[in-house]
C-alpha cells in the first residue's frame, strides 16, 4: 500500500503544481455565524435582557411545567428550549441534548404506557451526593408539603457543633472531601431555605415525632 | 450482479436520449419530482439570508483544499491513525476493490451491509465483492429496489425516480417473498424495514462513502435520510468507508458551511434527518476496527486540468440534476455513467480518461445555465461543459462534425467569404424550400427537421437592405 | 453617442426583418445608428461547440470591428452575453473596453436611455419568453417586460415555467435533435397553455426554434422578436 500512497501523492502534488498558494484568497467567512461572541459579550448582552429572559422562562413553563405527558409534543417542547435559549445566547450541554433526543425517542412509547406521567416532576425528593465520610455518601432532600423543604444529613455531621468547628471523626474516609461536601450542601440549605436534620444528633432526635406518627 | 444496462456497450448520448424520450412514465416521473424538489429547495434557499455568503465560502474552501490536497492527505492519515483507525490508499478501481475485498475477507463475513456511496458504484465493488463469493446488501430503499430489480440507479439523490409504487409493490412481492402486498408507501416501506432490519443485526461488515473527511480531526462524515447509514457504520465490527479523495476538507469548522449547502440543495432540507460523524474507533461502542480507504480513479487527472479541477468541488447535492431541463426529458439511465446530469457530463469524461460515450455527454447540454445559478459551490458547469467539448474535438479523430464548423469559422473570419457564403446558402437551398420554408431537411439538417419547420434564408439580408437603403 | 448596430449573423440571414425593426426601434428613441459593414459573427457558436481557436479568431475581429463606438447594440441576449462574458478572455493586447460597451436591445433602452415607449403600435395578447442566456448570463432582468408593458395595444401574459429552457442550445438542437423536440414540447405547451397570440423574446434564436414548432403543429401563435413588437 506504500507504493499506492507514495505515487498517489505524487500525483497530486504534480496536478498542482501550477498552483501559487500564496495567491489564493482567504476563505470568506460571511455567513452567520453564532457563538462569535466573547463569554464577556455574552453575560453582558444576556444582563441587559434578564427580564425578557424571565419572560420567555415563564412562557415556556407555563405550557409545559406540570403538564401529562399526553398534552406535551416533546419535539415541539425541544425545539422551543433550544430556540429559547440560542436567543438569549445560553448554551445547552450536550447531556442535556441527549437527554431531549432520548426523551423524543420514547415519546410515542411513553404516551402509550403512561400518558399522565409527569415528565418534569416536581423535585419533592432527591438524592445528593456528598463523599467523605466515605466514598458514596449522600444526603437526603425532602420537599414536604406542609412542613416545607428538609435536607436529612445522615453522617455528614454527627453534632451540631461540628457544623461551626469544622471538625470531622478520627475515621473520616476523606476529611478534605467532607470539608467540601459540607460546603455544598450548607449552600444548597441555604439556598432553598430548608432545615438541616443532624439525625444522629440526640438533642434533634428528641425532637422528632416517631413512627407510626408522621410529619407531612 | 449483471444487468442489460450495466454489461451493454453504453450508447452515446443522442441515441441514448432517443430512447429515453420515448419512456413517457420516466418522463412523466421525472417531471412530477423535479417539480417537487425545485420548489422546496427554492423555498429553503430562500430562507436564509446568507446563502450567498454561504455558496463563497463553500467554493473557496473546496478551492482551497483540491490546492493542498496532497498535505491535507497525509494529515487525514495521521489523523485517522491517531484516532485508531487504518488507512488504504488506491490509485484505481482495481486497487480499491482488492483492498475491500481483502479487508472483508479478513473478517471471514460472507455478507456485508452498504450505504449508498456513488464512488462504490463507479468502481463496481459489489460485483468484485460478489466474484469473491461476498453479497452486498444495499440498504438505501431507493438502492435496495434497484438491485431487486437489477438495474442500475437513474439518479444521483433519487436512484429508483424511474419506478413508481405499483412497479415497486410487484417488485417486493415477488423479491421479498410478500405476495399480498399492497401499493401503500407505508406498507411498502414496512415490508422493507422488515427486510432490512435483519441484514442489519447480523452484520459483521459495513461499507460506507464518505460526503466529507476532515483532516484536522481525521473524522467522517455521511448525511441520509432514511437511518440505514447510522445502521450500517455504528452496528458492525468492522466498518469500511472507500471515498474519493477530492472529499477531503481542511477542517472541522468548514463543516458549518456543507451542512447548510447540503441539505437544502439536495433534499430542500434545512437539515439531513441523519448526520453521521466518526473518527477512528471507540473501545466498546461502534465498530471497533475502522479502515478508510483512499481512492484516486482518475480524480488526480481532473486536477491536473486549472479550468477542470473545478469539477471536484462537487459535494454530490445533485441541484444541479433537479433544474436541468434536458435531464427533465431524459431521467438519468439515458447517461450510461454513474454521475448523470449537468455535473455527471463533465465528470464521467474527466474521471474516466475516455473519448468514447463520455465524449459525447459534455454536448448534452443546450448550456442554460440553470445548473450553475444552484450550484452551492459554484462550479461554473457551463463553462466547463464547453472546456470538456474543446478537448472532445481536439482528441477526436473523426472529426466529421468539426470540419464543416472550421470551414463556417474561415468565412465569419472574413466579411467578403461570409457575404459569399450567406449567397451560397441562398442558392443552394432552392432545391428544398418552397413559399419561403425548408420541406426537406438534407444532411444535418434532419434532425431539426423532424419536429420543427425552418425558414428559408430571404432574398435580401439585412446588410443589403442597409447598403442599398442607407447607401454607406 | 456614436452607436452601432451588432446585427448577429443569425439575424442578418435568416431575419433581416428583425434587424430593421431594432433600427426603427433605436432611431425612434433618438438614436442615429451606424452599421460596420466588416462585422459578421461573435463566434459564440463556435465557443458553444468547442471550437477555441475559431472562437478567438472572431473576438478578436469583434474588437477591432467595433473599437471606437460608444455603445454596441445587438438584437440578441444571447450574443451580446457572450461578447460581455467571453470575449474579455480570449483577446491577448486587450479589448479595449468594447465588450462592456456591448448591450441587448431591452437593456439598451431602458438601462442606457432610459426609454420604455417607443411608439409601438403592436396589438394582442402577448406572452414572454426568457432566452436562457439573457436570463443568466447577460442578467437583463426585467428590462423586456417594462418595454413590453408600455405597448399600448398590448395585454402581457405570464408564461408557466418560463426560465426553462425552450431546448434551442444552437448545436445541440440538431446533435441532439430528440431531447431539444421533447424540451420544446414542454415549451409550447406552457405557450399555448397562455392563450396568447403571439410569443416574443429578445433572442432570435429561440424564436427560429419555437416558432418553427409552432407552425410545424399547424398553430396560429406566431414568435415575434421583442424588436418587431417595439418598432414604430
Amino acid at each position: 500500500m506504500n507504493a499506492a500512497r507514495e505515487e498517489m501523492l505524487a500525483r497530486v502534488r504534480a496536478a498542482t503544481a501550477d498552483v501559487v498558494l500564496q495567491d489564493l484568497p482567504p476563505v470568506p467567512r460571511d455567513y452567520v455565524r453564532r457563538g462569535g461572541r466573547s463569554r464577556r459579550e455574552v453575560v453582558e448582552l444576556f444582563s441587559r435582557r434578564v427580564a425578557d429572559y424571565r419572560a420567555e422562562v415563564a412562557l415556556l413553563a407555563e405550557k409545559y411545567l406540570g403538564r401529562p405527558l399526553k398534552e406535551i409534543d416533546l419535539s415541539a417542547m425541544l425545539r422551543d428550549l433550544v430556540q429559547g435559549a440560542t436567543k438569549y445566547g445560553i448554551e445547552i450541554p450536550t447531556d442535556f441534548m441527549m437527554v431531549g433526543k432520548a426523551l423524543m425517542t420514547l415519546e410515542g412509547i411513553g404516551k402509550q404506557l403512561d400518558p399522565d406521567l409527569d415528565v418534569f416532576g416536581d423535585g419533592t425528593v432527591v438524592v445528593k451526593s456528598a463523599p467523605g465520610h466515605t466514598p458514596g455518601h449522600q444526603v437526603l432532600f425532602v420537599k414536604l408539603p406542609k412542613r416545607g423543604p428538609v435536607v436529612l444529613a445522615g453522617d455528614l455531621y454527627h453534632y451540631p457543633e461540628e457544623r461551626a468547628t469544622g471538625r470531622t471523626p478520627t475515621f473520616e474516609f476523606n476529611a478534605e472531601q467532607s470539608a467540601v461536601s459540607r460546603k455544598k450542601i450548607e449552600a444548597f440549605v441555604k439556598q432553598n431555605k430548608a432545615e438541616l436534620w443532624i439525625e444522629h444528633d440526640i438533642a434533634t432526635h428528641a425532637k422528632l415525632p416517631k413512627a407510626p406518627a408522621f410529619i407531612e | 450482479m449483471s444487468d442489460a444496462s450495466r454489461t451493454a456497450p453504453p450508447l452515446a448520448f443522442p441515441e441514448a436520449a432517443r430512447r429515453a424520450v420515448a419512456n413517457a412514465q420516466v418522463r412523466a416521473n421525472v417531471r412530477l419530482a423535479q417539480n417537487a424538489i425545485r420548489a422546496k429547495r427554492a423555498s429553503v434557499v430562500g430562507e436564509l439570508r446568507d446563502w450567498e455568503a454561504l455558496r463563497d465560502a463553500g467554493a473557496a474552501i473546496k478551492r482551497d483544499a483540491l490546492a493542498r490536497l496532497d498535505e491535507l492527505l497525509a494529515q487525514l492519515e495521521t489523523s485517522v491513525h491517531d484516532a485508531g483507525g487504518q488507512v488504504h490508499w488506491a490509485r484505481d478501481a482495481n486497487e480499491a476493490n482488492a483492498v475491500v475485498v481483502g479487508l472483508v475477507q479478513q473478517t471471514g463475513a460472507r455478507e456485508v451491509v452498504k450505504v449508498k456511496s456513488l464512488l462504490t458504484d463507479e468502481i463496481g465493488l459489489n460485483v468484485a465483492l460478489a466474484d469473491a463469493g461476498i453479497e452486498a446488501l444495499e440498504t438505501d430503499l431507493a438502492e435496495l429496489i434497484c438491485q431487486l430489480a437489477d438495474e442500475r440507479p437513474s439518479h444521483l439523490l433519487v436512484p429508483a425516480i424511474h419506478k413508481n409504487r405499483r412497479e415497486i409493490r410487484d417488485l417486493f412481492r415477488e423479491r421479498l417473498g410478500r405476495p399480498d402486498l399492497a401499493d401503500e408507501p407505508g406498507e411498502l416501506a414496512e415490508a422493507a424495514r422488515a427486510h432490512l432490519r435483519a441484514a442489519f443485526l447480523r452484520a459483521g461488515v459495513g461499507i460506507s462513502g464518505a460526503n466529507f473527511a476532515v483532516a484536522e480531526t481525521g473524522t467522517v462524515c455521511v448525511v441520509e435520510s432514511e437511518g440505514n447509514g447510522r445502521m450500517c457504520t455504528s452496528l458492525p465490527q468492522t466498518l469500511i468507508t472507500v471515498m474519493g479523495i477530492e472529499k477531503t476538507i481542511p477542517a472541522w469548522q468548514d463543516l458549518e458551511v456543507f451542512l447548510q449547502l447540503l441539505p437544502r440543495s439536495a433534499t430542500g432540507e434545512r437539515m439531513n434527518p441523519y448526520t453521521s460523524l466518526w473518527t477512528g474507533v471507540f473501545p466498546g461502542d461502534g465498530p471497533q476496527e475502522f479502515h478508510l480507504v483512499l481512492v484516486d480513479a482518475g480524480r488526480t487527472r481532473a486536477l491536473a486540468d486549472p479550468v477542470g479541477r473545478d469539477a471536484l468541488r462537487c459535494i454530490r447535492c445533485a441541484a444541479c440534476i433537479h433544474v436541468c431541463p434536458v435531464y427533465r426529458q431524459v431521467g438519468g439511465h439515458a447517461y450510461h455513467s454513474v454521475y448523470a446530469g449537468p455535473i455527471g457530463a463533465i465528470l464521467q469524461p474527466q474521471l474516466s480518461g475516455e473519448r468514447g460515450q463520455p465524449g459525447s455527454l459534455p454536448f448534452a447540454s443546450s448550456l442554460c445555465g440553470a445548473c450553475g445559478d444552484v450550484c452551492p459551490v459554484r462550479i461554473d458547469i457551463p463553462r466547463l461543459l464547453v472546456h470538456e467539448r474543446e478537448r472532445v474535438n481536439a482528441a477526436q479523430s473523426a472529426r466529421r462534425e468539426t470540419v464543416p464548423l472550421q470551414a463556417i469559422g474561415r468565412a465569419f473570419a472574413s466579411p467578403k467569404r461570409y457575404e459569399r457564403a450567406q449567397r451560397l446558402a441562398r442558392a443552394l437551398q432552392r432545391l428544398v424550400v418552397s413559399d419561403g420554408w425548408f420541406v426537406r431537411f438534407p444532411g444535418p439538417l434532419a434532425g431539426w427537421g423532424r419536429s420543427r419547420d425552418l425558414p428559408a434564408v430571404p432574398r435580401e439580408t439585412f446588410r443589403e437592405w442597409w447598403r442599398r437603403e442607407r447607401g454607406a | 453617442m456614436r452607436v452601432a448596430l451588432f446585427v448577429t449573423c443569425l439575424v442578418d440571414t435568416l431575419f433581416p426583418e428583425v434587424g430593421k425593426a431594432t433600427v426603427r426601434v433605436l432611431e425612434s428613441a433618438g438614436v442615429r445608428v451606424e452599421f460596420p459593414r466588416e462585422q459578421t459573427c461573435c463566434g459564440q457558436m463556435h465557443l458553444n461547440a468547442g471550437s477555441r481557436d475559431v472562437a478567438r479568431t472572431l473576438a478578436e475581429r469583434f474588437v477591432r470591428v467595433f473599437d471606437g463606438y460608444d455603445a454596441i447594440v445587438a438584437p440578441s441576449g444571447s450574443c451580446a452575453g457572450h461578447v460581455r462574458a467571453h470575449v474579455p478572455e480570449f483577446v491577448d493586447g486587450g479589448d479595449r473596453g468594447v465588450p462592456e460597451r456591448v448591450f441587448e436591445l431591452s437593456q439598451f433602452l431602458v438601462d442606457e436611455l432610459g426609454v420604455t415607449e417607443t411608439g409601438s403600435s403592436f396589438t394582442g395578447l402577448l406572452t414572454y419568453h426568457p432566452a436562457c442566456h439573457s436570463l443568466r448570463m447577460l442578467r437583463v432582468g426585467s428590462a423586456p417586460l417594462r418595454l413590453l408593458e408600455r405597448v399600448p395595444g398590448t395585454e402581457l401574459v405570464e408564461l408557466p415555467d418560463a426560465e426553462t429552457c425552450c431546448g434551442f442550445g444552437g448545436m445541440f438542437a440538431v446533435k441532439n435533435a430528440d431531447v431539444s423536440s421533447a424540451m420544446l414540447d414542454e415549451k409550447l405547451e406552457n405557450v399555448l397553455a397562455t392563450g396568447a397570440n403571439a410569443v416574443c423574446a429578445c433572442d432570435s434564436s429561440c424564436l427560429m426554434h419555437v416558432g418553427g414548432g409552432l407552425r410545424r403543429r399547424g398553430s396560429s401563435v406566431s414568435a415575434v422578436h421583442l424588436a418587431e413588437v417595439l418598432a414604430p
